[in-house]
């Protein structure tokens, strides 16, 4: 009798905390796994949901719904409305927000139900939309797969390209609260019958948008970032007259960050292993190595060095030199923490940049 | 003769007892409490903090170690008289209590917040007390054995952290002291709340099986201890910027959100469900110590009545007082300032008091 009773009552207490009191039907449950924003002329949000849906009645496993509402949390309320079981988010996997949005509020207090509702996953990609998002979230994907899949999709395997930015929202949230660096995301555009990926872009530290940029600037955006150590990724170089050589490229830097004449100064050494994809104009590879290799290298620093100018330019650091001025010149930093892109903008960038071939592939 | 003999824990039990009690609720928030005080230093001030809890730690051994059979209960009547001693032993159950308590509520709390948001406060506190009642009924023995089983069984946690470094920006770190040593030095007193727990020593003195031991095994436990700080600390402030650190309130999980397994996307679930083994290792010395003291007040020897009351004391509030985030925090940051006394300040008056008395003592039987 006495053995029973704690095992009695135990089960007793674990009863009521069983699923029982409050079910949650997969069926009925709407999944959101797309959520889409932009902004409306009467200063209103356009919301629109991508959901999934279980219910083995429906030929139609993907349902899009927009609404209008001051705020995200606002309209899933509309949508909760609209619909005939719970709406959850916390499978949102993108998170596309419009370029009008994106230029004129600061969208972080917009996603921030995001974090504050510890439900919710954090891993979903932002995407800056090119045109209406409207086009983008009625687009059917020819093969059937789910639009917010099939958007994670193409912007995971550009990634592996490094052909764009990927930042997850998380990352999204350091960059923004980060003052040495500001975001990147992707960005995504509707064109005939496609959805492709443009490039990357570029935030201020307010979360407006400033600039784009495109395929290629992003492989070496991604090169300064250090985030093409582990990855191969192509690059095409155009050969005055002659067509144009593609390589794999590696790459690897150091950065020397010092402090002259009131102006930050960064010296950045790459290194660059490339192996050599395609030549569209004859050669002999390898008797003329050295002259590709130079070819090479004066593209890709003249190009890298066209990149740092057009950042310094429009004051947007995505690279986070910031980071560097922070760990090497605290004191100067300090001084200018609040306004670190504007100090970029003054800073020298000084870029060298070496390429060593490593492979000519399979045929001279 | 043996008070106590037929309670022995070894070393072993002895170091993650203690190591056990330090690891706790503080551990999610550290490197949010740190990082608003310290910065990205704060692992230097971490590093402070084990310099005085060891300090503290070593006298709490030295007290004990003049009357090897007494716990801090059978001590201070033997120096104060009985009852100012008892006074003092009565504020000190008082402070285990009120932890005890305070652990529970934090961890159901937390476990609601990120896990159960739906289901009642009440019924999951009285789920993790059956638990911690079925273990805090037991003698020393067991609960060294159960600290020993705690530790076998989350020590595959602490390297799972290691998942963030996929994402870390190490130029955080530089310059070191970046704002010179004064926010490090202020930020040393909220490195007292971690390393809470060695006051067990109190406690455990008398039933250690090699007394010999006892300055290593406290040394051991608070490097343990350390070491895991150090490792979240670091990691935290690698992993975040220095201020979106601050933006979270429980950054040691956010860092966990970061794994992400192909069949399992909120890590942090799994993570926190193994931790509550680990948050009731905290509560129950704490429980243990109060009960005990109450028992030996009153001269019984069994501690199981005492504990009964003070469960169904403990539920009867919690059915009635459900406390919010801000009031948790209020009470949590006080519990963190009464630590300093009873963990720090007092071992420090009383071995201070011992060596006066026992001059006076001299002088007048010389």
């Amino acid at each position: 009798m006495k053995k029973w009773l704690p095992a009695a009552l135990s089960f007793l207490l674990l009863l009521p905390l069983t699923a029982c009191g409050k079910q949650n039907y997969l069926e009925r449950t709407n999944i959101v796994l797309g959520i889409a924003i932009d902004r409306t002329d009467k200063d209103q949000l356009l919301v629109i949901d991508n959901q999934v849906l279980f219910s083995t009645a429906l030929k139609e496993k993907s349902i899009t719904s927009s609404t209008k509402a001051p705020s995200v949390r606002a309209a899933r309320e509309n949508l909760n409305a609209m619909s005939r079981g719970s709406v959850t988010g916390s499978k949102l996997q993108v998170l596309l927000l419009g370029k009008r949005l994106l230029q004129e509020k600061d969208v972080m207090p917009l996603i921030d139900v995001v974090f504050r509702d510890a439900k919710n996953a954090t891993n979903a990609r932002v995407i800056a939309v090119d045109d209406s998002i409207e086009e983008i979230m009625s687009f059917m994907p020819r093969d059937k797969t789910h639009l917010s899949v099939y958007l994670s999709d193409l912007v995971d395997n550009a990634y592996d390209k490094r052909s764009i930015a990927r930042t997850e929202i998380k990352q999204f949230h350091y960059q923004y609260f980060e003052e040495g660096i500001t975001p990147a995301i992707t960005q995504l555009k509707k064109s005939k019958n496609e959805i492709i990926v443009t490039g990357t872009a570029l935030l201020n530290n307010k979360a407006t948008y400033i600039v784009s940029l495109d395929r290629k600037e992003s492989v070496l955006l991604q090169a300064l970032q250090e985030n093409v150590e582990s990855a191969s990724v192509p690059y095409t170089i155009p050969v005055a007259g002659k067509g144009q050589v593609s390589i794999d490229l590696r790459s690897k830097q150091k950065v020397k960050t010092s402090f002259v004449r009131g102006k930050f100064r960064f010296d950045i050494q790459m290194k660059i292993s490339a192996s050599l994809l395609e030549r569209t104009f004859t050669m002999n590879a390898e008797k003329q190595v050295d002259e590709i290799t130079k070819m090479v290298q004066a593209q890709l620093l003249h190009d890298a060095r066209a990149l740092v100018k057009k950042l310094q330019d429009h004051h947007v650091d995505p690279v986070g030199f910031g980071l560097h001025a922070r760990a090497f010149e605290y004191s100067h930093w300090k001084k200018v923490q609040d306004h670190w892109p504007d100090a970029f903008a003054d800073a020298d960038v000084h870029l060298t940049l070496d390429v060593e071939m490593k492979g000519l592939g399979a045929v001279k | 003769m043996k008070k106590y003999a037929y309670n022995e824990i070894t070393t072993k039990q002895f170091i993650f007892f203690i190591y056990k009690t330090q690891i706790g609720v503080g551990i999610l928030t550290m490197p949010r409490t740190l990082g608003e005080a310290a910065g990205t230093d704060a692992w230097i001030s971490i590093l402070f903090g084990y310099v005085i809890a060891l300090a503290a730690s070593c006298l709490i051994i030295l007290i004990m170690s003049k009357h090897p059979e007494d716990t801090l209960y059978d001590l201070l009547p033997r120096y104060f008289g009985k009852w100012i001693g008892n006074g003092l032993s009565l504020i000190f159950i008082l402070y285990c209590a009120i932890a005890a308590g305070l652990a529970i509520l934090s961890s159901v709390f937390i476990e609601r917040m990120w896990i159960v948001p739906d289901s009642s406060a009440f019924l999951l506190i009285v789920l993790f007390m059956i638990p911690v009642y079925t273990v805090t009924r037991n003698g020393l023995r067991v609960l060294g054995r159960y600290a020993e089983f705690v530790y076998l069984g989350t020590v595959w946690m602490y390297p799972l952290l290691l998942f963030s470094l996929k994402e870390s920006h190490w130029l955080n770190l530089l310059p070191i002291a970046k704002d010179g040593w004064v926010p490090i030095v202020s930020a040393v007193k909220l490195t007292v709340l971690p390393f809470l727990g060695f006051e067990m020593a109190f406690i455990l003195y008398p039933f250690l099986q090699n007394k010999k031991a006892a300055y290593k095994g406290i040394i051991i436990a608070n490097s343990i201890s350390l070491a895991v700080y150090l490792l979240i600390e670091i990691l935290a402030s690698i992993f975040f910027s220095p201020t979106e650190v601050t933006e979270y309130f429980w950054p040691t999980l956010i860092l966990l959100k970061r794994i992400e397994l192909p069949f399992i996307e909120r890590f942090e679930i799994v993570f926190l469900s193994f931790y509550f083994l680990v948050l009731s290792m905290t509560v129950i010395p704490y429980l243990f110590t109060a009960v005990f003291g109450t028992s030996q007040l009153m001269g019984k020897q069994d501690h199981r009545v005492h504990l009964r009351w003070y469960t169904g004391i403990f539920l009867l509030i919690a059915f009635f007082y459900n406390p919010s985030y801000t009031s948790l925090d209020r009470l949590l940051t006080a519990w963190g300032k009464y630590g300093i006394f009873f963990a720090y300040a007092f071992p420090v008056c009383l071995w201070g008091y011992i060596a006066v008395f026992q001059w006076f003592k001299r002088r007048r039987f010389p």
